[in-house]
């Protein structure tokens, strides 16, 4: 069976006349018959300037090129070198998409950022691979201004393609979203089919580690708010005449805290005002008038603390995502 | 391979070069040391094992498919004798030369070792020696293969495709919750596809279990299961329960072992002992029940809880797990 490649021109403005090499894309199969196996290729033809200048990895590549003892094939890094129309090419194990993203972030054109989780994982990777620091800036900086790709919905997926692709820091911030969804194989699901063993692991030694910074953080919210007396609301309705809440506000807000460690999803204030209003409207202990809490301003602190307290723990998390993280 | 191994088994600790480059080979000694001996097999660690091409064609397809090849054998420098490196340790070998030259089988001592030596007669082809391996690690006492390294084993022999060992370890960790605290520390040898395929084995044990408990109870009479002395009632003699009809009876225990399911659906475990006369007091406290306090009672607890057994045993032994390249 013979097998064809087809070379596509990714056209404008990756066509200049003026190019002087030519990036191949991964090749994708278009057709199988009895006879031959059809794949197809996109060329980028671009400027070896541009490459250099972003890319130390290009450039050392481009360099060789033009050397005589340049080895034919680079195995760690999986290219190819060919020659096309006079033109040397490096073929790349990148799909069309990842490069024209990639390009479009060092060229002087409209940047053509990944969309999708699974576009963004391999463009990072790919812009990772090839060192290109400013890249890898530019279209993380870009994210953080849009609505997140990773959700609490896709964080497992997302954080086995960034472990996958060898991408720390967004192994490490799915990692973190992971942690408001039970651990187990109804949540996984499918998705547990792409994971390695050591990321499996990594993720599960991440949690349990993050699990004891939420405890340190409850903690200390729980010490911060005392007896809840410093946190009753300042409503003019509000007559109560004591000075102390009595227990049951703060009965209620412990055990709250203590559902939050073994369940995080239930960090959110609709949980919260249902927690702490599940046995009706607090009443003072002396004169039975109602009291009420600013339980806005107790969840914002309580997840105040949550959250300082993993982040302070950050540094200490990190060393369980890089077995796998294979270029991390 | 064994390396490989190594480094799942432990990753901090770096594997070191199984063969250095300056090693001078050393002979294994007896018995692989005859002088009649046509073949030199090489360990990755340097060791020569002396042996014989129509043992080794006997036992492995691959070696026999070798020795027929035309070509000439692979010769050293002053060796009149052909050598082959192989890619296992002395150790390897040497446990699966004991097996197919007449001489005392030397039986791996660990589960890694075990599983390393299957896997190896499944490279080199050698169907029968596996299956004296697998019969001679069957009669070890205390079993290699035990529910606390159920997990490891299963991550191993699914990357290695040992089916049955894959089929054993799985049905072994049906004694354990089916959870990531409960495999966090063989994590990392179990890739997350066969974590899932194994997470779809205990569902599919769980309904099995369960649905063999549900047609002993309606063989009986089709209710629910009596929890109360009322239900138990009736003439019941301990000769009864060495019956088929023990299946069809409609007795709070049905309930008991339905309870004790749960994410550990073992035949073991359903009908531990301890957990059934415990339940045994529970319901004689609570309900006064005459039907229950029979005399003998070891022997009662015993017919029944055997009866179960082997019946979810059987219901079990229906449910397979596949490996991911079937």
């Amino acid at each position: 069976m013979a097998l064809l490649c087809d070379y596509l021109d990714f056209g404008s403005p990756f066509n200049d006349s003026d190019a002087d090499v030519i990036l191949r894309s991964r090749s994708v199969q278009a057709d199988v018959s009895l006879e031959e196996i059809r794949t197809t290729a996109t060329h980028f033809r671009v400027h070896k300037l541009f490459l250099i200048k972003a890319s130390p990895i290009f450039e050392r590549l481009l360099s060789e090129t033009s050397s005589s003892q340049s080895p034919n094939h680079d195995k760690e890094l999986k290219i190819k070198r060919d020659s096309y129309d006079g033109l040397p090419v490096l073929c790349l194990s990148e799909d069309c998409d990842t490069l024209h993203s990639l390009l479009t972030a060092i060229y002087p054109t409209d940047i053509g950022y990944p969309r999708t989780l699974e576009a963004m994982m391999k463009t990072y990777a790919a812009a990772k691979k090839y060192c290109m620091s400013s890249v890898l800036t530019l279209f993380r900086t870009y994210r953080s201004g849009m609505v997140p790709v990773v959700t609490t919905a896709n964080a497992f997926r997302a954080y086995l393609f960034a472990f996958n692709e060898g991408l720390r820091e967004e192994a490490f911030e799915a990692a973190r979203l992971t942690l408001t969804l039970p651990q187990t194989f109804e949540t996984y699901g499918k998705d547990l089919c792409n994971a390695s063993g050591p990321a499996l692991q990594a993720l599960w030694r991440h949690r349990q580690a993050s699990l004891r910074a939420v405890g340190i953080g409850i903690r200390d919210c729980v010490m911060e708010v005392g007896d809840l007396r410093g946190w009753r609301n300042s409503s003019p309705r509000d007559k109560s005449c004591c000075a102390e809440p009595g227990t049951r506000p703060r009965d209620q807000f412990l055990a709250f805290t203590r559902r939050l460690v073994a369940d995080l999803s239930l960090m959110n204030f609709s949980h919260f005002i249902e927690a702490m209003s599940s046995q009706g409207v607090f009443k003072c202990p002396s004169c039975k008038a109602p009291v009420r809490f600013d339980l806005f301003r107790l969840f914002v602190c309580l997840e105040r603390h949550v959250d300082e307290s993993v982040e302070r723990a950050s540094p200490r998390l990190w060393p369980f995502l890089p077995m796998g993280c294979r270029r991390g | 391979m064994r390396a490989e191994l190594l480094s799942l088994f432990d990753p901090a600790e770096e594997v070191a070069d199984a063969r250095p480059l300056r090693e001078e080979p050393r002979k294994f000694g007896k018995p692989f040391d005859r002088v009649d001996a046509d073949l030199i097999i090489r360990s990755c660690d340097q060791v020569d094992f002396h042996v014989h091409k129509v043992v080794l064609g006997i036992a492995s397809v691959v070696f026999e498919d070798m020795f027929t090849a035309p070509g000439p054998p692979p010769h050293e420098k002053g060796q009149d004798v052909p050598i082959i490196n192989l890619t296992e340790d002395s150790k390897t070998l040497h446990h699966l030369l004991t097996v197919i030259y007449p001489v005392d089988p030397v039986i791996p001592g660990t589960l890694e070792e075990a599983l390393w030596l299957l896997a190896t007669c499944q490279k080199y082809e050698m169907d029968s020696t596996a299956y004296c391996v697998r019969f001679l690690l069957k009669q070890r006492t205390p079993p290699l293969l035990t529910a606390l390294n159920s997990f490891r084993t299963y991550g191993i022999a699914c990357r290695y495709h040992l089916k049955e060992e894959a089929l054993l370890a799985a049905r072994l960790t049906l004694e354990r919750p089916m959870n990531f605290d409960a495999c966090s520390g063989d994590l990392h040898i179990i890739s997350g596809a066969d974590l899932f395929r194994l997470w779809g084995y205990h569902n599919e044990c769980i309904k099995a279990a369960k649905n063999c408990i549900g047609q002993m109870k309606r063989h009986g009479d089709g209710g629910g299961p009596p929890s109360l002395s009322k239900s138990c009632s009736g003439s019941v003699h301990v000769g009864k329960y060495d019956t088929e009809g023990l299946q069809s009876v409609p007795r709070w225990w049905h309930g008991h072992f339905l309870n004790r399911v749960g994410d550990r659906p073992s035949p073991k475990t359903i009908t531990d002992r301890p957990a059934f006369e415990r339940a045994l007091a529970v319901h004689r406290s609570s309900s006064s029940c005459a039907a229950c306090l029979q005399p003998d009672e070891s022997r009662v607890d015993n017919t029944i809880c055997v009866a179960f057994e082997a019946k979810l045993t059987a219901a079990i032994d229906q449910v397979s797990v596949s490996l991911g390249d079937q």
